[in-house]
């Protein structure tokens, strides 16, 4: 099977013969050729490939008048009001921009005895000790857990995120897991034998590893107070504080309504779904595009088919801060994606680029408004 | 920038060897629609935006050592073609360009003895992609967005009104249905 890989390089270093050539050369330009990409994901690259060029934005040097005159008056418009905000409420503009992105990994650990640790200051090399286990951070930055005698009782720690931190921790099975803003995982520190059980509130992205035991697969539970997810091997995201939001980017996931305190065996896993599958409000949707729904773990806020009452709730959960939409702009779409890195000030300006809209901090919430200009 | 409207991408790359970045810019506006399309079915959209992007500022940076005696258009997506087989190569899931290639062994039979008539074959089919997603084709895209009709598009672009509903109507019915929010926002 090599071969024909080799035969893409070999063609790049130009030791093909003149019908591998040309082979190669048809090959490519039918590959993919059928794929659809909408009209805005191509706006949405043009923009975004306009942008790294330097190359000034179409709206900026369009030359249809109407449309420049509209663009200049929205822009008087903004400017005016973004004036009387400025000299009435500097105390506002001050506050917007207190408001930064969260730094990874600030959580906090609480172990079997309710000590907690802030892992902010577990350092690489660093090491917390408890009776029968410590947790340490690998040179990689992973903060994972070492367990010296193998017990029969399973011992709880939790990992708890605030609003301002994600974290990640290695569970005892080598499985993956990443808490999202305000969220929290309880986790035995080493796994029973027959079943790995963890509980989840928030959000989490989970890698789990196969894990079998003479032939046996051993399940991996994610128990929330009202759902429940058995998987087998495989990577998906969980948000609890959305209806139990799932989706599937490898494996297969299993979802079953059951409160907590039900024993995971005794649940019935009504639902199954595949990758590029969400299960979402008792339905299972088709994506194209599954990593948009783990966007926070890889640093953007993804925009794709999301409303700006979506993307507020994100701002809200990631920003700490309360938000308060105008129903007139909650249905309003966009595209493309924006770093998580940047402050909040910096990502409003991004979506009022598309979305004209103007937004103030008033008693600790955000507000943002229909643009008060009409023409 | 008008002027370079009327010239030819040949003409154009000539004035680019004279350091001009007007007409830099126009090849740029003229091509990267297209190209991108090329290769966004190919290659991650992120990863399409990045080679587009890398081609163009190479173009621009060896604009006083390379002199293109071939279509520019060939150049160009040669160059574009190239780039994504290498990004293929270097693709760590190459899996699926593997069963790609074996399917496409079925289909293919080796017509194009000739380097010239390949090359032909190549360009038809980029002439193909240039004609539906030209300059006029990001224009277009805009003023819809912008809320302009059909014939206010026509009147701006010097076509006729049924050349716009025809060709993009399918564009509109994507716009319409996703972006009808934002229109009523910016035009009352």
């Amino acid at each position: 099977m090599d071969q024909e890989k080799s035969l893409i390089k070999k063609y790049l270093t130009e030791q093909v013969s003149d019908r591998e050539r040309d082979f190669v050369e048809s090959w490519v330009d039918q590959f993919g050729e059928d794929k659809e990409i909408s009209a805005e994901e191509l706006l949405s690259m043009i923009n975004s490939l306009d942008r790294k060029m330097g190359m000034p934005p179409i709206k900026k040097s369009n030359p249809y008048k109407r449309a420049l005159t509209i663009a200049a008056s929205l822009l008087v418009f903004f400017m005016a009001g973004y004036a009387a905000f400025y000299f009435w409420n500097k105390q506002e503009i001050v506050d917007i921009q207190s408001f930064k992105a969260p730094s990874s990994d600030n959580a906090i650990i609480v172990l079997d005895d309710n000590q907690e640790y802030d892992l902010n200051k577990l350092k690489v090399g660093d090491t917390i000790h408890s009776n029968n286990y410590h947790i340490t951070r690998l040179s990689n930055g992973e903060v994972c857990y070492v367990v010296s005698e193998e017990s029969s009782a399973l011992v709880y720690n939790t990992l708890r995120t605030k609003v301002g931190g994600t974290a990640s921790v290695l569970l005892s099975d080598g499985t993956k897991v990443w808490l999202n803003v305000n969220s929290e995982l309880r986790y035995p520190v080493q796994f029973a034998s027959n079943q790995r059980e963890v509980f989840l509130k928030g959000e989490g992205y989970f890698e789990v590893e196969k894990l079998s035991e003479s032939a046996v697969k051993i399940p991996f539970y994610v128990r929330s107070d009202q759902h429940s997810i058995s998987v087998l091997g495989t990577k998906f995201n969980v948000n609890v504080s959305k209806d139990f939001e799932t989706a599937l980017l490898e494996g297969k996931v299993a979802i079953g309504k059951g409160a907590e305190q039900e024993e995971a065996s005794q649940i019935q896993f009504m639902t199954n779904i595949l990758p590029n599958e969400v299960y979402s409000n008792g339905q299972i949707i088709q994506v194209d595009q599954i990593e948009h729904y783990i966007d926070w773990k890889e640093g953007y806020f993804n925009l794709y088919n999301q409303s700006l009452k979506d993307l507020s709730g994100k701002l809200s959960n990631w920003y700490g801060i309360k938000v308060k939409l105008d129903p007139d702009l909650a249905d309003s779409k966009l595209v493309g994606r924006i770093s998580r890195t940047k402050d909040l000030k910096e990502v409003l300006e991004i979506v009022a680029e598309a979305i004209p809209m103007d937004y103030h901090i008033a008693n600790g919430e955000l507000i943002i408004q229909k643009q008060q200009n009409k023409k | 920038m008008a002027k370079e409207l009327q010239l030819s991408d040949e003409h154009l790359y000539t004035l680019v060897n004279q350091d001009k970045q007007n007409a830099y810019q126009e090849i740029y506006e003229r091509y990267k629609v297209a190209m991108l399309v090329y290769a966004a079915k190919r290659v991650p959209f992120e990863v399409a935006e990045d080679l587009v992007q890398d081609i163009f500022v190479k173009l621009w940076n060896n604009r006083f050592t390379v002199i293109i005696e071939e279509r520019i258009a060939g150049y160009l997506f040669k160059a574009l073609r190239n780039k994504i087989l290498d990004f293929m190569d270097r693709d760590e899931n190459a899996k699926k360009y593997i069963n790609s290639l074996d399917d496409f062994s079925n289909q293919y039979s080796y017509q194009y003895a000739d380097e010239k008539i390949r090359s032909e074959h190549f360009l038809n089919h980029i002439q193909d992609l240039l004609r539906q997603y030209g300059p006029q084709y990001q224009k277009i895209l805009h003023l819809r967005m912008a809320g302009y009709s059909n014939q206010e598009i026509a009147d701006e672009l010097g076509l006729s009104e049924k050349t716009i509903r025809n060709n993009y109507s399918s564009i509109l019915k994507i716009i319409r249905s996703k972006f009808s929010n934002v229109l009523l926002f910016l035009f009352f």
